[in-house]
């Protein structure tokens, strides 16, 4: 400084040129350091200034350019740095809105941001959670689980799944889903880790009360099968118990129907015997009609060979013979037809005179009462007629002359008779036969006409000529057959 | 059987309800026995009447009659005279009929229709067997 100083005062003219130039050179570097990179310095031509000012002047020159590079950087570098920034706030403020707690972690694991709902659900700090410290809110008993699933998805850089319930600030463990997935690099390698807890302790219970529901549905239905093969069980026992019953039915079914049937054999049987006896009955008659008018016969022809051997022998004897034989075969054969009439069976219901019957019914009994002692008287008023089936009729009428027949032989009663009368009464026919054979007890009055009643000798009665009688009259021809004991004898009467 | 041997005249009372029977009979045996009185009558009854009148040796008698049957008669015509011969002629083989009059007791006991040579020959022993037992 001295050294100048003494150059200043020795030379002041000198000095006044130098000292301006270098004065300009002096504004100059001040404007650029200024920042004005646009100024130049002008310092003159010729001399070791203006070489100086040239230099200077380039150098700013590149300065200038380059400060414009640098500015232009900046701007970029402060632009991305902008978007960094905004980005991050949109994922932070994306993150904290999201209802899942979620969390960044260091490649190596160690978690440096949680977002807003995890330390909300925890009740916990920031400084409490950082690093490893979320292990405080896990369940001690199944944490080593669930650090050994992560750090194996920290060495293998595989995402991370697991449900593990989470301690919130209420002290009670909710379940949640976790879900890690890594930021890797363009190298693959791990940067960063992201990671959400998705409260799942509703779907949990959901889901467990749709097991529940699940488990007592199928016990519900164990219990309803249960039921159902017990009721299943029961009808099928049921069922048995029909069957058996079904099979008791048609065994007693059978066992009926066979009773039945015997009970119709026997019925058949005796139906047999009746008509056995009937024809018996008819054959006595027969016999009785017959043997008188064959014995005559046999005289007549025999007299014939009589008189020609021992005298008398003639024409008009012959003839007269031959004539009274011819009579007597006549009547044979008519009495023929009056039995075959009244044994045939009939077909049609018919009109018929009740009184004729009866007379046709006698004439074929006469001869046979008449040989064992009984008379019979006939009797008829006003043509009674009816409609119906006249050989039964006629059946029933011998049925009641024979019964009365065999009450007289049996009682050895003199003097027997049989009264028959027949007339119309209220529009209806009605016929009394009565004898005087001594009439029936009272207490079987109502019995005789029971089926299989009789009061003959075994072997001689069936008991079922008046049961017969009674349904002829009243089952196929809707009348009535009565009885009733009147004066010294029974007396039968038919009501058609 | 032509002609009797003996020729002896003798008496019969025949007993028949049956009218045209009865007179036939009675003209066959007074063809073939001209020796023999006959009686006829048409029931026990009128029978025993006759008897009771004539004592005829033979009873030619039918059993089932009016009236008076031909069981009865007998016995009737039993107390008057044991001795009687009786020939039945009946329409029934009636084993009560049968044994009753076995009973009284008979020479023959014949079935209706009756056969004239068989009733002739029946007349001629049982005839000469009355005539022996009186």
């Amino acid at each position: 400084m001295s050294a100048a100083a003494a150059a200043v005062a020795n030379s002041w003219t000198l000095s006044r040129a130098i000292s301006e130039r270098i004065a300009r050179l002096r504004v100059g570097a001040s404007a650029i350091g200024g920042g004005n990179l646009q100024y130049r310095i002008d310092a003159g031509d010729g001399d070791e200034f203006a070489e100086l000012s040239r230099a200077f002047n380039a150098m700013t020159e590149r300065l200038s350019a380059s400060h414009v590079a640098l500015e232009s950087e900046i701007v970029e570098r402060k632009a991305a740095e902008d978007e960094l920034r905004q980005s991050e706030d949109r994922f932070r403020t994306m993150a904290n809105a999201i209802p899942q707690l979620a969390w960044v972690a260091r490649a190596d694991g160690f978690i440096y941001w949680y977002n807003q709902r995890w330390y909300e659900y925890t009740g916990m700090t920031a400084e409490q959670m950082e690093g490893w410290g979320w292990q405080q809110v896990h369940d001690p008993q199944l944490l080593p689980g669930v650090l050994q699933q992560w750090k194996g998805s920290i060495a293998s850089g595989e995402p991370f799944e697991m449900v593990f319930p989470l301690r919130g600030g209420d002290g009670k463990f909710r379940q949640f889903l976790t879900r890690v997935r890594p930021l890797n690099d363009a190298q693959g390698e791990v940067v960063q880790w992201f990671g959400t807890n998705t409260d799942v302790s509703e779907l949990k219970r959901a889901e467990d009360a749709l097991l529940k529901l699940n488990e007592e549905l199928e016990m519900r239905v164990a219990l309803r099968t249960g039921e159902l093969e017990e009721t299943r069980v029961e009808l099928e026992a049921q069922n048995a118990e029909l069957q058996e019953a079904y099979r008791d039915q048609e065994e007693q079914s059978a066992e009926r129907i066979r009773i039945l049937q015997e009970l119709r054999q026997k019925e058949q049987l005796l139906l047999q015997q009746s008509r056995m006896a009937a024809m018996g009955e008819m054959l006595m008659n027969i016999s009785h009609q017959w043997r008188q008018p064959l014995n005559v016969l046999g005289m007549e022809v025999q007299e014939l060979g009589l008189t020609y051997k021992y005298g008398g022998f003639s024409e008009e004897m012959l003839d007269g013979n031959i004539q009274k034989a011819m009579e007597i075969i006549q009547h044979l054969s008519g009495t023929i037809g009056d039995f075959q009439d009244f044994l045939a069976p009939d077909k049609v219901k018919a009109p018929f005179r009740v009184d004729e019957v009866i007379r046709k019914t006698v004439a074929l009994m006469k001869e046979n009462l008449e040989d064992q002692g009984i008379q019979i008287l006939i009797s008829s008023q006003g043509a009674p007629q009816i409609i119906g089936y006249p050989g039964a009729y006629g059946q029933v009428v011998m049925n009641l002359l024979t019964n009365a027949k065999d009450a007289f032989l049996e009682r050895g009663v003199t003097g027997a008779m049989i009264t028959v009368h027949s007339w119309v009464e209220k529009e209806r026919a009605v016929a009394t036969i009565s004898d005087n054979a001594g009439g029936i007890p009272e207490e079987i009055l109502q019995r005789i006409f029971d089926a299989y009643f009789t009061t003959k000798e075994l072997g001689k009665g069936t008991g079922v000529g008046l049961f017969l009688s009674k349904t002829i009259i009243e089952k196929n021809m809707g009348g009535r057959l009565l009885v009733r004991n009147v004066g010294a004898g029974a007396e039968f009467r038919i009501e058609v | 059987m032509a002609s009797l041997a003996s020729g002896v005249p003798f008496s019969l009372l025949i007993v028949e309800d049956d009218p045209t029977a009865r007179t036939i009979t009675a003209r066959m045996v007074a063809l073939k026995f001209p020796e023999c009185t006959i009686y006829s009558a048409e029931n026990g009854k009128k029978g025993l009447q006759l008897f009771q009148e004539h004592t005829p040796d033979i009873v030619l008698t039918d059993i089932n009659m009016p009236e008076m049957d031909g069981i009865e008669m007998a016995r009737q015509i039993r107390l008057l005279s044991p001795g009687t011969t009786y020939i039945v002629l009946t329409a029934y083989g009636d084993k009560g009929f049968f044994e009753q009059f076995k009973e009284i007791g008979f020479c023959a006991y014949l079935m209706k229709p009756v056969d004239f040579q068989e009733l002739f020959a029946t007349i001629e022993r049982c005839n000469l067997g009355g005539k022996l037992g009186a």
